[in-house]
């Protein structure tokens, strides 16, 4: 079978090819359509006048807000109660660790001081 | 909490510290003593003494004190005290001598122990006082006292002997 044939019965099993480019932009031509050729028509609210008079709550709405600039963390009071906090423990611990126990009496004669170890 | 444990780390001194006193004049009537201990409840003895120490105490006045610390590892100890005259002559004479054995300690305690020497119970000549004198006999487990700064001299702070 040629192979002509062949590809006109697979067209023909495919189906008609749907006309859609020459329907809507106008006269056939060839090839592909570029998208920047046909500029899509505006929105039709950009038409219509915005009255910012009106209703200027809505529109201070719709725009949003900067975010508030962050305190840093040395300037928040919780930094330094847990600072303070955490250096007072540590001179506490520090103090009553290294603080010399109490001390044995040393007599004013020879042995002085006897411990049995 | 952690403040408290660390505080807890030093546990109080258990000791016992011996006050000698005595009416004795220094030094006409004595200038040196002589101490010997023993950890438990054996009398030291001049053969058989863990410690024994001599010092001139001509410079010293009376009362005099010695301090024991207990580690734990004997729960009570053993002295013996002599009063010598003539210790920078060749041959020291004792004017009196006690022995006081099982002297306990009191766990985390200091305890004090008062002795008197006194000059009724010294020797004349090689000769001394018959037992029957409780202020001049020797002491067996003697009553301890709680610690009373009043009654002993300001401690010296000297380092402990340990090699006991």
């Amino acid at each position: 079978m040629p192979a002509s044939l062949i590809f006109a019965a697979a067209l023909a099993a495919w189906g008609p090819v749907a006309p859609i480019a020459e329907t809507e932009t106008g006269p056939a031509h060839e090839g592909p359509v570029p998208t920047a050729a046909v500029p899509p028509e505006p929105p039709a609210v950009a038409k219509t006048t915005i009255d910012r008079s009106a209703a200027p709550s809505l529109l201070a709405a719709r725009s949003p807000l900067p975010p508030p600039p962050r305190t840093p963390t040395y300037k928040r009071w919780q930094f330094w109660v847990i600072a303070g906090g955490a250096f007072a423990f540590a001179v506490g611990v520090t103090v009553a660790v290294t603080r010399p126990g109490p001390q044995p009496y040393s007599g004013n004669v020879t042995p002085y001081l006897v411990s049995f170890h | 909490m952690l403040l408290a444990a660390a505080a807890g780390c030093h546990e109080p001194v258990t000791e016992v510290v011996v006050v000698l006193q005595s009416d004795l004049r220094v030094p006409t009537e004595t200038d040196g003593i002589l101490v010997s201990v023993n950890p438990g409840s054996v009398a030291p003895t001049a053969q058989l003494s863990m410690l024994a120490t001599t010092q001139v105490i001509s410079e010293l006045a009376f009362p005099l004190s010695i301090g024991f610390t207990s580690e734990g590892t004997t729960p009570n100890f053993s002295i013996t005290v002599q009063l010598q005259h003539g210790v920078t002559q060749f041959a020291p004479t004792i004017v009196v001598s006690r022995t006081i054995t099982d002297v306990r300690f009191v766990d985390q305690q200091t305890m004090m122990l008062v002795v008197p020497f006194l000059r009724t119970c010294a020797c004349m000549g090689t000769s001394c006082p018959s037992p029957g004198d409780p202020s001049c006999d020797n002491i067996e487990t003697p009553v301890l006292k709680p610690f009373d700064p009043a009654l002993a001299p300001p401690s010296t702070m000297m380092p402990p002997f340990t090699g006991l």
